[in-house]
């Protein structure tokens, strides 16, 4: 009985030290395991961590572009470990020179650039003269929409629902014939019944002075400028909201340019007016930037994106987040500029057309 | 409000600006950049007192290099340089930086007092100027070439022509095609006016005094005096009208939006020239020169927060950072100011506190400073030379620079023998755009309806009265002027040249263009053809570290060619190859922790051409 009993308690005890060892074992190979993968993981260099990434802004300082790398940069370094992010803005080298510098460079770094949208009508309206092509360059996203809003001084008279003819004009300056001001008052000529007339090369600081003083009676901008403040203080009533995103909340009164667009306007023109404003702040890279480290830059932009503190740190440098991944960015500037493009001569039909409009209000652009 | 640290702010903000005034090539832009980080430390409006504080000191402390020195460290110093730095070579150097030190308080004061009586006016009166106003305050600023040319009406004119013509390089500022960019890119932003100032002013200037056996004091009787400070403070006094009307110069300009602060110190400049006497020549020495753009600097920053904070338009490009920085720490700034009126009297009450607070740190920093004055003119003028063209290089960072450095160079060198005075050209080169952009600004939107505008006549109508009561501004004892054939071939030559590619390449703007190019053309020949005696060019010597420098730094880098530059010049003077290869090697250092520091690399101008290209990027 007694031997018995040891006997059981041998095999019990044997049993349970088996089990023991097995589950020691178990859990030592699971730990092993997942440390070595852990390790293994842990010493698979990041593309981001293996070169230097630099962002090159060419905005004012200190203006949106400027901040969206700044702030996406320090986000980056967050978010990466061991990545060394540096901004550089090189206003003083001028948009084309520093694009064409990203455009050229090798991918011994890793060289980024913050665009805005005039940047595509730049090439839209000067094409091989430009030492880039944008439809050539990667884009990691899109930071924010420029949501371009029409706006009018008080007594300016307008209705949509006119014909052009009968349309009051709307005199506007605007920075110059390839800024984005510019295309967007003749493309809503050619695409609603609006009668816009640019005047060119005022800077922003002139234009809001002409306007405050009453020598414009409507004013182009953009959801990211500082002078949304006219909206605020009564000064500009919003009219046409260009974009399709919701901010800022000031300009929610204006109508939605869907809603007032020509019947007969060609659809791809009016959706490509939208994307242009929607797209707002790119970030593209250099064309020679290798396929995987353009993956780990796009995963990053939109883990970035989603990130609480990353959007906390925007909205500390009143800037909205409305992002778009890089391959949607990529396919819409591939239709718009890219080699045997449907689209680029119907856009620039259309900006004719726009032009003609303001000298000659009885012109029509879509018969 | 927590008045201890809009107090501690005030203090930061005003310690660092004058420090960085005294840095040649950082500006008050780039400070303003490279501080606002700092600012943003606070959350509220001591952010926005530390950034107006600093730059409220910029200018007085930018005096001090300019004077001792020659070496301008803002646009805005050039007109400062044009009678400071002789009156520092002819041993009043303490004189002088007194006379500016109280120029620039009192400026600075009268402009924040403006700016305190204008607040509630501030909308009423901006949006009286417009483009037809600048079209007629830019007329007005070239005329004075008749009042700033030393070397005559005839020969300031073809150097302000010139000046024009070389801000007409880039994008046309209406129809945005490039014009005069002979297919460089680097060209689209037009010439940088650092290269002007390096290669037309300084290079010249200081070859000149390197060719000098001479200490850059050249009396030497008067070095650095504490009672040289106050008598040139108390002299400065004595001149109370003309800082009253260099002040309300600076502040109407600060107040007009896109106007650069360099007009207002030409024009007030200009009008000490024309109506305030002088014992000493203007040009030569006068104190009056020194004292009305420096009080007209430090008053516009008065009329420049009075559109930025009250009406959300910034009257230059830092006061559009400064904005920014204030939104961002939650400011209010336009219309939503009046919300808070108290924070519009504390930023102005900051730049008289911050003009004062400057007074005890320039006596603390000015026997130092003035001390090098009495060093040997050859090494200060050596150094000089290494930092306007590293500057020049450093500020704006593409190869171009380097070939444009080198023909201003070349230009101003010929002027300077030829004993042209070259303010002219940058007078011309400082309000060429304004001319023609608003020009274009005007015609869109009112053409010969402009004339109906009451502001617009009457500042047309005070332009011609001042131009008729003009003195005949004389030069006493004026070193008579050369017409060399070569040189004035060579600006007839490039006259015609920019006449025929404009015709031929449909430039934008064409009708301006001819009219600036064909009346330099007449001009130039009327004096090529009248010349009684023919004069040679007399190339100074020394010309070779220049050359070094810019050819080494282009393809080794910018801190081996600033080194290799010393290194040739120091064993051209005699100093022993232990010596100078020191002194060399901590140059090369110093060039290397300013790259470093200001983000210039890997650049290809820091890099060097070879060491890009092993580099591979």
């Amino acid at each position: 009985m007694a031997e018995d009993s040891r006997v059981v308690k041998e095999v019990c005890l044997g049993e349970k030290t088996r089990s023991v060892v097995r589950l020691a074992a178990i859990i030592a190979f699971a730990v092993l395991t997942g440390a070595f993968s852990g390790t293994v993981h842990a010493q698979e260099p990041s593309p981001l961590t293996q070169k230097a990434i630099r962002i090159f802004t060419t905005g004012t300082p200190g203006g949106a572009s400027d901040q969206f790398a700044r702030v996406f940069a320090q986000a980056l370094e967050r978010s990466q470990p061991g990545a060394s992010v540096t901004v550089q803005n090189l206003r003083s080298k001028g948009n084309v020179v520093v694009i064409k510098d990203v455009y050229e460079s090798g991918s011994r770094e890793i060289n980024l650039t913050v665009i805005s949208a005039g940047v595509i009508f730049d090439q839209l309206s000067k094409g091989n003269e430009l030492p880039f092509d944008l439809s050539k360059m990667p884009a990691v996203g899109s930071f924010t929409s420029s949501n371009f809003l029409l706006g009018v001084g008080q007594g300016a008279e307008w209705d949509f629902k006119k014909p052009r003819a009968d349309q009051p004009q709307l005199r506007i300056a605007v920075h110059y014939r390839s800024a984005s001001d510019y295309f967007f008052a003749v493309l809503l000529n050619a695409i609603t019944n609006l009668n816009i007339l640019p005047a060119e090369g005022f800077e922003t600081d002139i234009m809001k002075t002409m306007f405050l003083a009453g020598d414009l009676n409507a004013i182009m901008l953009s959801g990211t400028d500082p002078e949304t403040g006219l909206v605020e203080s009564g000064d500009l009533k919003p009219v046409l909201l260009v974009g399709t995103t919701e901010y800022p909340s000031s300009f929610s009164r204006a109508v939605r340019l869907a809603d007032v667009v020509d019947a007969k306007a060609d659809p791809e023109v009016v959706k490509t007016v939208q994307q242009v404003s929607d797209f707002g702040r790119l970030l593209l890279a250099a064309p020679k930037t290798s396929p995987e480290t353009l993956d780990a830059l796009r995963v990053a932009f939109s883990r970035i994106s989603n990130d609480p503190a990353y959007k906390s740190d925007l909205e500390a440098a009143g800037l909205v987040s409305a992002p778009r991944p890089g391959d949607q960015v990529d396919v819409f500037l591939k239709h718009l500029l890219g080699e045997g493009s449907s689209l680029r001569p119907k856009i620039a039909a259309a900006m004719d057309c726009g032009r003609k409009v303001a000298d000659d209000n009885s012109v029509q652009c879509f018969n | 409000m927590d008045w201890g640290s809009l107090l501690i702010a005030l203090c930061c903000g005003t310690a660092l600006g004058f420090v960085l005034g005294l840095v040649p090539g950082l500006g008050g832009k780039t400070s303003i950049i490279l501080t606002t980080p700092l600012a943003l430390l606070w959350d509220g409006p001591e952010a926005g007192v530390f950034l107006i504080a600093l730059h409220s000191v910029i200018h007085t402390s930018s005096s001090i290099p300019a004077i001792a020195f020659g070496v301008p460290v803002t646009s805005a110093d050039l007109a400062t340089v044009q009678d400071g730095f002789p009156l520092a070579r002819a041993g009043r150097a303490s004189e002088a930086l007194g006379a500016s030190l109280s120029a620039s308080a009192l400026g600075g004061l009268i402009g924040a007092l403006a700016f305190l009586a204008l607040i509630p006016f501030s909308r009423s009166l901006v949006t009286q100027f417009g483009p037809p106003e600048f079209l007629a305050f830019a007329c007005i600023g070239v005329s004075l070439v008749a009042t700033i040319s030393e070397s005559g009406l005839r020969r300031g004119l073809i150097l302000c022509a010139l000046g024009m013509l070389i801000s007409m390089i880039g994008i046309h500022p209406t129809t945005s095609e490039p014009r005069f960019t002979f297919g460089l890119y680097d060209l689209w932003q037009g010439v940088p006016v650092q290269v002007i100032v390096a290669g037309m002013f300084v290079v010249p200037e200081m070859l000149t005094i390197m060719n000098r056996p001479a200490r850059l004091i050249e009396l030497a009787k008067t070095p650095y005096s504490l009672a040289g400070v106050v008598h040139g403070m108390l002299a400065a006094l004595g001149f109370k009208l003309l800082i009253l009307r260099s002040s309300l110069y600076g502040i109407l300009i600060g107040i007009l939006p896109g106007v650069g602060s360099s007009v207002a110190c030409w024009w007030s400049y200009a009008y000490a020239a024309r109506n305030v006497k002088s014992d000493v020549p203007y040009g030569k020495g006068a104190l009056p020169g020194v004292i009305a753009p420096e009080a007209a600097n430090n008053a516009k920053e008065g009329g420049a927060l009075l559109p930025t904070l009250l009406l959300g338009i910034p009257g230059s490009s830092v006061m559009a950072i400064i904005m920014v920085a204030l939104i961002t720490v939650g400011v209010p700034i336009g219309p939503q100011m009046a919300t808070r009126p108290e924070l519009a009297y504390v930023l102005g009450a900051t730049i008289i506190a911050a003009n004062f607070l400057a007074v005890p740190l320039f006596f603390g920093v000015v026997p130092y400073i003035t001390r090098i004055s009495l060093a040997q003119a050859q090494y200060v003028a050596m150094i000089a030379i290494a930092v306007a063209l590293g500057t020049a290089i450093g500020k704006t960072p593409v190869l171009t620079v380097y070939f444009l450095l080198a023909l201003a160079s070349f230009a101003g060198i010929a002027f300077e023998q030829a004993r042209w005075s070259r303010a002219p050209l940058l007078l011309g080169f400082v309000l060429g755009s304004l001319v023609e952009r608003s020009y274009y600004q005007t015609e869109q939107i009112w053409g010969w309806n402009a004339f109906a505008r009451p502001l617009f006549l009457l500042i047309i109508m005070a332009g011609v009265f001042g131009l008729l009561k003009t003195r005949k501004f004389q030069q006493p004892g004026r070193e008579a002027t050369l017409d060399p054939p070569l040189m004035l071939f060579g600006l007839l030559a490039v006259f015609i040249s920019v006449a025929a590619y404009a015709v031929l390449s449909h430039a934008g703007g064409l009708p301006f263009v001819l009219v600036v190019s064909v009346g330099g053309a007449v001009l130039t020949g009327a004096i090529f053809f009248s010349r009684r005696a023919p004069a040679a060019l007399v190339w100074p010597k020394s010309m070779d570290g220049p050359i070094i420098l810019l050819s080494g730094s282009f393809l080794l880098g910018l801190p081996a060619g600033i080194a290799a530059y010393f290194l040739r010049i120091l064993l051209a003077r005699g100093i022993t190859s232990t010596k100078a290869a020191v002194i060399s090697g901590l140059a090369f250092i110093l060039v290397v922790m300013a790259c470093v520091w200001l983000g210039s690399f890997p650049s290809r101008e820091a890099l060097g051409l070879v060491a890009w290209k092993l580099l591979d990027y």
